[in-house]
């Protein structure tokens, strides 16, 4: 996944043209935008249709058009209106080009009209935490961990249902001194480890990029740490309640699946019905992501990102405790059933 | 020939009600693609973020800086959560995601601007979450440049232009932009039917995994004391399978186009038969790429767990959210043998955008290259599976017992 984002932001964005104005101005805006490293402009199509029909085939993102006269009216101060129909259905290049043709037609603009005088307010802008606006840290972040989040509940899933699915709970529970806890915890406890020891490494090397202070990375481990133990406690308490392999893996992909979707990273939760925002609190990523967002402030975002550790932990705790009760009934029942096949 | 047919119906057919009798096949071939179809789409159901909360620290505080916080809380895009008095106090609001960025108003704002100076406002978003910085970006750098916009204007007719000269001059070549295929910009349109063409690849993935594919003689509680067509020939029983999974996958097109995009109010631009062109290439590929996936799981299990985790990858492989010309060669090839790559560029431009099949043939083209490359795999895996099996029967070997063992444990 990191190699897929590893050209942090998309470049030569093919966009196509129609020029309907042959003049100086017109090419001079196709030169400026032609220099771009942001779009590509080697379309030129005969009509809007024809363009039309190109952003439909996927072939173009983006087509400018440039109006008859356009030089006339400019000079004659009678403001030529340029349109860019952009494809809203891929909104990261939509946004990408609209912000390069407007930033390349307002400096042609610019130097067009000579008695224009500079912008009296002017803004910068500044994003905290990801200073290039690198798709790395905005997404590719949240990604590796929803991705944690649905394979250690499936895999948690498949690992304390195994037992059960294969007719060996007796052998597991006599190993384990007829104790159900021992034996959940003798599965759940180096399964923890694992997991956790794989995020980090894959962390340390998705962020290598970016140096992380001391403290960024010991918030972040532990809220990977409480992150995995709470998916772990999730997966016990499906298999622990439907005590079957097959009902427990559908619950945690219908959970798990579409978790980041409801974390609130590219849709804000503030947005999202009341009962979607319930639902997303309930999810260990959304809590991590939390965690790891206020990180992105520097020291400012430490208590907020305890916060979240903080719930995280409150789940870790219940599912856990509902994991443990439900198997401790599973473990029995099948070890029953088992004794008297 | 007509046994044949026959034959070849009644297994299809056989088939199909196995998705309504075995419990985990009603989940996966007819819940799934409903319940996703629905809950996927609930967090966009505004499908824009509005008013997302922003706040502004005002230095100066005058008459002009507030000027500037009534317009940006007049804006769609933000609402103005606070003023601050300093930009720590904006930064911890920041870390606790109370505001999703601010903008700094400098001491001696409005007196700069009056003196004729050029002043800059700082305009600072949460880099974790770049789609709700583009609104506050927007809407901030919006108002920043009408409020300078008058300022401008009023400095050009003091030095003797007309009022609709300084206009023109203030801006020469104006830009109007266009969204097409989702005029309101929604989130959902532009997320919610890449992922249901996921989850259709997906559910159909992996309900062919616990069905077993093309196998033969399968031990399933819903076939027993009815299995009399478990050991019908190979090819009748490849092909009378993949079409009860084909034909039954074209009921979700149906839903989806009447049900689902009305009720999310998704763009809907596509007709049914167009659709159902496109639905014979995509369900095509994926259901022989699930006949040959199938015969290498040896828990009917199995492929939910694989193909669950490989859903997020395969969803961004695609190059729905970024282009595909943008990743690593590597992930290109690799993307090249997933039907969604295909499926999801060609689905959004025939039901968002109004495509022709013409338009989306290239990618039909390749569903179909796809579709024959995955039949030819698993026709030749399958068909070496009944031949080992055939030898078993005839010699008893032992080696040949372990690997049928490894290949028909499904019950």
């Amino acid at each position: 996944m990191s190699q897929l984002f590893s050209y942090e932001t998309p470049r030569h964005l093919s966009v196509g043209v129609v020029v309907e104005d042959m003049s100086q101005l017109s090419m001079r805006i196709i030169q400026g935008l032609r220099a771009s490293s942001v779009v590509k402009f080697d379309t030129v199509c005969e009509d809007l249709p024809h363009c039309e029909a190109m952003l439909r085939q996927g072939k173009i993102y983006a087509v400018l058009y440039i109006p008859a006269d356009m030089e006339k009216d400019a000079l004659r101060s009678e403001t030529p209106k340029l349109s860019l129909y952009v494809n809203a259905q891929s909104m990261l290049t939509g946004n990408l080009i609209s912000k390069e043709i407007r930033s390349v037609v307002g400096a042609v603009g610019a130097k067009l009209e000579k008695k224009n005088i500079p912008e009296p307010i002017s803004t910068e802008l500044h994003t905290i935490g990801n200073p290039t606006s690198s798709y790395i840290f905005f997404l590719l972040i949240g990604i590796i961990a929803a991705i944690f989040h649905i394979v250690v509940m499936s895999c948690g899933v498949f690992v304390f249902s195994w037992p059960f699915r294969e007719k060996t709970t007796s052998d597991w529970y006599y190993a384990a001194n007829q104790s159900p806890v021992i034996a959940v915890l003798g599965r759940y406890v180096p399964l923890l480890f694992v997991y956790w020891l794989e995020f980090l490494i894959i962390t340390v090397l998705v962020r290598h990029a970016v140096p992380m202070s001391n403290m960024e990375f010991y918030v972040i481990a532990a809220g990977e740490f409480l992150m995995i133990a709470a998916c772990l406690g999730m997966s016990l308490s499906f298999v622990g309640v439907s005590g079957s392999m097959r009902l427990a893996t559908s619950a945690a992909g219908v959970i798990g699946g579409p978790a980041f979707a409801f974390t609130g990273q590219t849709f804000p939760l503030l947005a999202m019905p009341v009962f979607v925002q319930w639902f997303a609190f309930c999810l260990p990523l959304t809590h991590f992501l939390r965690a790891q967002s206020a990180m992105f402030i520097g020291d400012v975002g430490i208590s907020h990102a305890m916060d979240s550790l903080q719930i995280l932990g409150g789940q870790v705790i219940f599912w856990l405790l509902l994991g443990i009760v439900t198997m401790t009934h599973q473990i029995k029942k099948y070890v029953r059933a088992e004794e008297d096949a | 020939m007509l046994d044949i047919v026959k034959r070849f119906f009644k297994i299809a057919f056989r088939e199909w009600t196995l998705f309504y009798t075995d419990s985990l096949a009603v989940l996966l071939l007819v819940v799934a693609s409903l319940i996703y179809a629905i809950y996927y789409p609930l967090p966009y159901m505004k499908e824009i973020s509005e008013k997302v909360p922003a706040g502004i620290v005002d230095l100066d505080r005058t008459a002009f800086s507030r000027e500037l916080i009534r317009m940006a809380d007049a804006t769609q895009d933000i609402s103005v959560y606070k003023v601050y008095n300093t930009s720590e106090e904006a930064r911890d609001d920041l870390a606790g995601e109370k505001i999703y960025g601010y903008m700094e108003i400098p001491k001696g704002y409005e007196s700069e601007v009056r003196k004729g100076s050029n002043v800059t406002l700082g305009v600072y978003g949460h880099g974790a979450f770049l789609m709700l910085y583009r609104n506050v970006a927007t809407a901030f750098s919006t108002v920043a440049l009408t409020q300078g916009a008058t300022v401008k204007v009023k400095r050009l007719v003091a030095r003797g232009n007309s009022l609709a000269e300084a206009q023109a001059i203030r801006d020469p070549i104006p830009v109007r932009f266009y969204n097409m295929f989702n005029g309101i910009n929604g989130y959902g349109a532009y997320v919610v039917p890449a992922v249901l063409m996921l989850v259709l690849q997906q559910s159909l993935l992996i309900g062919i995994s616990i069905l077993g594919g093309p196998r033969k003689n399968r031990h399933f509680k819903s076939l027993r004391g009815r299995d009399q067509h478990e050991d019908a020939p190979f090819f009748l029983r490849y092909f009378g399978r993949s079409a009860a999974y084909l034909v039954h996958y074209f009921s979700f097109i149906t839903i989806y186009h009447f049900g689902i995009y009305n009720i999310f109010g998704f763009p809907q631009r596509g007709d049914l038969f167009t659709l159902f062109a496109f639905g014979l290439a995509f369900f095509g590929a994926v259901v022989n790429m699930g006949m040959w996936t199938a015969q290498f799981f040896e828990r009917r299990e199995t492929g939910m767990q694989i193909f669950l985790c490989l859903s997020i990858p395969f969803l961004f492989m695609s190059g729905f959210s970024w282009p595909r010309s943008y990743m690593p060669e590597w992930i290109q090839i690799l993307g090249a043998f997933i039907p969604t790559t295909y499926a999801i560029p060609a689905w959004l431009a025939l039901e968002n955008m109004g495509a022709s099949l013409k338009d989306v043939w290239h990618y039909i083209i390749d569903l179909y290259l796809l579709g024959g490359f995955y039949l030819i795999l698993g026709l030749t895996i399958g068909k070496r599976h009944d031949f080992i099996r055939h030898v078993w029967e005839q010699r008893g070997s032992q080696r040949l017992a372990e690997h049928l063992k490894k290949f028909h444990p499904f019950s």
